[in-house]
């Protein structure tokens, strides 16, 4: 069995080496504990959400982290017998029409994902009536949009018009993000909330799924 | 012009490509200059 | 004032703001505008960017119709003529929706550091040209491979022209691709060869490499750049002495700033001190975090584009240094001509005088980003107003 708190540690601290050898070794024995190490890595990614709020980490971390978590769950996948570390629930997440940027919108989908909630990412350029299907396919309520173009905010506008055209409006709770996202684009866009950092927006995201 | 260079290769190719530069002095550091410039643009692309 | 004169103004002014001696006669106006000079003249984008000929008119008209005192982006930013013979270019351009987008992307792997080190032009010949342009393989021809320097002359004669028909018939200053430049090697890495995740991942993976990576293209190109400022003037046609970039210190923590930006970056600032030159750094996104490192800068030397902080808050921050920007794209894209007035005269009166310069706080491409009777009121009123 392997020391989980060093792999908390290890993934908290980005050390990509440790994360790795621990896993690896886990695997040889057989994958027993790998819904642990799980619940391990993902706690070690909370405290990559911590040092980001601290300042400490930014962005480029944000990046690299989600590519270590990434590949730890290749790792261990296959001995994954259980949910670790609950599921908080569903959200939509995607690049709206136009835009072809997904940087931001995976490091929030890692965040996400190692926080427990369930992400059905859609892609890049996804048309506002897509995201609307979607939605109402999967039963979802909350809706993360991103975006790098300035050009984004009329794409998130006219998604949020579809979700109203819909007569779904009421039933969502609408984010934005990226670059050229402001607390005076969000009004234009009619969104429910914005942020520029991913920390945050998952954040809002979990305070609307609870 | 021979066509049966293999221009990816290197030093090779690269030379014969940097003789293609017939409108500048004949001077390697003003031809790989103008060879840098060109990557610079090249990225931009 | 005759086109010469109005250029020696329009030089004058931008100097007053930026070496905050004397005020100067009136705000100074800078376009931050990018393609949307091309949508605006009537034209495609694609049209416009595969001919030099309507490049070049699109940015003429602009200047002619609105008026700036530069233009940051002087119309040849997209030079994907020059890659077409042998490969396609990284961004796609779809002229139905007014769109360019460009893919991050990586043109070497981390295993290629190690070429990178030794022999750099091997480097760039068997690995960024292979993996940028996609019709560089064996069956190229030179003759083939000889149109890309047709096309890569082509460019820099709509550079010249763009540049003296700004000068001759606009009396505008030359912008970014015309004043004396250099891009730091962490830039290079960051916006030309590894992209952001493969920067990202690059300096936690293997920072050693990649610290040497960043030095070797400053020892090649930025500091020989830097050694020359000492002697060089300022080119005639000219704004500012130097024009530096910060657009990959977006991603990056305190810490690794300082291990991979700061360093080069310091230099750079410190030779344009040295020198007693101007510098106007173009920087995206948000630097306040790095505020700190800008705050014993000497007076007199320094303009940053403001993108995403709050320009009033820079100002407080960092008194040493001239404000470039303040106008927001929102406003100019959504608000009336009266806001937009009545918001280019708050900054003025607020900011104006010496160390403030007025323009756009965002890239602006895209059609709605601007609504150009919006752009000329605000143009026409910051050329009167006093």
């Amino acid at each position: 069995m392997i020391d989980f708190e060093r792999l908390k540690t290890a993934m908290g601290e980005l050390d990509n080496d440790t994360v790795v050898a621990l896993l690896e070794k886990l695997m040889a024995e057989g994958g027993e504990g790998a819904d642990q190490a799980l619940a391990a890595c993902q706690e070690g990614m909370n405290t990559v959400g911590d040092l980001f709020e601290s300042g400490e980490y930014f962005v480029a971390d944000l990046i690299f982290a989600g590519e270590l978590m990434t590949q730890a769950m290749d790792i261990i996948k296959p001995a994954i017998v259980a949910s670790a570390g609950g599921n908080v629930g569903k959200m939509l997440l995607c690049t709206v029409q136009g835009d072809m940027h997904d940087i931001g919108k995976n490091i929030v989908k890692a965040m996400l994902e190692a926080g427990g909630v369930e992400v059905v990412d859609l892609g890049i350029d996804v048309a506002p009536e897509a995201i609307v299907k979607a939605a109402k396919e999967q039963g979802v309520k909350v809706i993360g949009l991103s975006g790098v173009l300035t050009l984004a905010i009329d794409s998130m506008k006219a998604t949020v018009e579809a979700f109203k055209k819909a007569g779904l409006r009421d039933d969502v709770k609408i984010l934005i993000g990226g670059a050229p996202v402001t607390g005076e684009y969000c009004s234009y866009v009619g969104a429910d909330a914005w942020s520029l950092n991913a920390a945050k927006g998952v954040e809002i995201c979990r305070s609307w799924l609870n | 012009m021979d066509n049966k260079i293999d221009i990816t290769k290197y030093p090779e190719g690269f030379n014969a490509v940097l003789g293609l530069l017939t409108f500048l002095p004949d001077d390697d550091n003003i031809r790989m200059e103008y060879f840098m410039g060109l990557i610079f643009t090249l990225m931009l692309a | 004032m005759n086109n010469e004169e109005l250029l020696a103004y329009r030089q004058q002014i931008i100097e007053d703001a930026i070496r905050m001696k004397k005020k100067p006669d009136r705000t100074p106006h800078f376009a931050n505008y990018w393609t949307w000079k091309i949508l605006d003249s009537g034209y495609k984008l694609s049209e416009a960017l595969y001919d030099w000929d309507k490049l070049e008119d699109s940015t003429i008209k602009f200047q002619k119709k609105y008026g700036f005192d530069m233009l940051v982006d002087d119309g040849v930013r997209d030079p994907m003529q020059v890659i077409e013979p042998i490969g396609q270019s990284s961004y796609e351009v779809d002229d139905e929706k007014e769109i360019m987008n460009i893919r991050d992307v990586s043109f070497m792997s981390p295993d290629d550091y190690d070429l990178f080190l030794k022999d750099y032009p091997r480097f760039l010949w068997e690995v960024v040209l292979p993996n940028k342009a996609n019709r560089f393989n064996s069956d190229l021809t030179l003759e083939q491979f000889g149109e890309v320097f047709n096309r890569f002359n082509g460019y820099a004669k709509c550079t010249q022209n763009i540049v003296s028909r700004l000068n001759t018939e606009c009396g505008t200053p030359a912008g970014m691709l015309s004043t004396q430049s250099t891009i730091p090697g962490y830039e290079q890495l960051f916006n030309f060869y590894r992209g952001i995740k493969g920067t990202a991942s690059d300096m936690r993976r293997i920072p050693d490499k990649f610290k040497a990576a960043c030095d070797l293209l400053d020892e090649m190109q930025l500091y020989p750049a830097l050694e020359q400022l000492k002697t060089s003037t300022r080119r005639a046609n000219a704004s500012v002495d130097f024009i530096g970039l910060m657009l990959g210190h977006t991603i990056l923590s305190i810490k690794q700033w300082e291990a991979f930006y700061w360093p080069s970056f310091k230099r750079m600032l410190d030779a344009v001190v040295a020198a007693d030159k101007t510098c106007y750094i173009f920087s995206e996104g948000s630097t306040k975090r790095f505020w700190s490192y800008f705050k014993d800068l000497p007076k007199g030397h320094f303009a940053f584009h403001v993108e995403q902080d709050d320009i009033f808050e820079f100002k407080k921050e960092l008194p040493n240094c001239c404000a470039v920007g303040g106008m927001h794209a929102s406003l100019l894209g959504g608000g009336t001509k009266e806001q937009c007035v009545s918001y280019a005269k708050h900054l003025i009166d607020e900011l104006g005088g010496e160390g403030f310069i007025l323009s756009q706080d965002k890239m602006i491409s895209y059609r709605n980003d601007t609504n150009p009777e919006n752009l000329k009121a605000v143009c026409d009123f910051v050329r009167e107003y006093r």
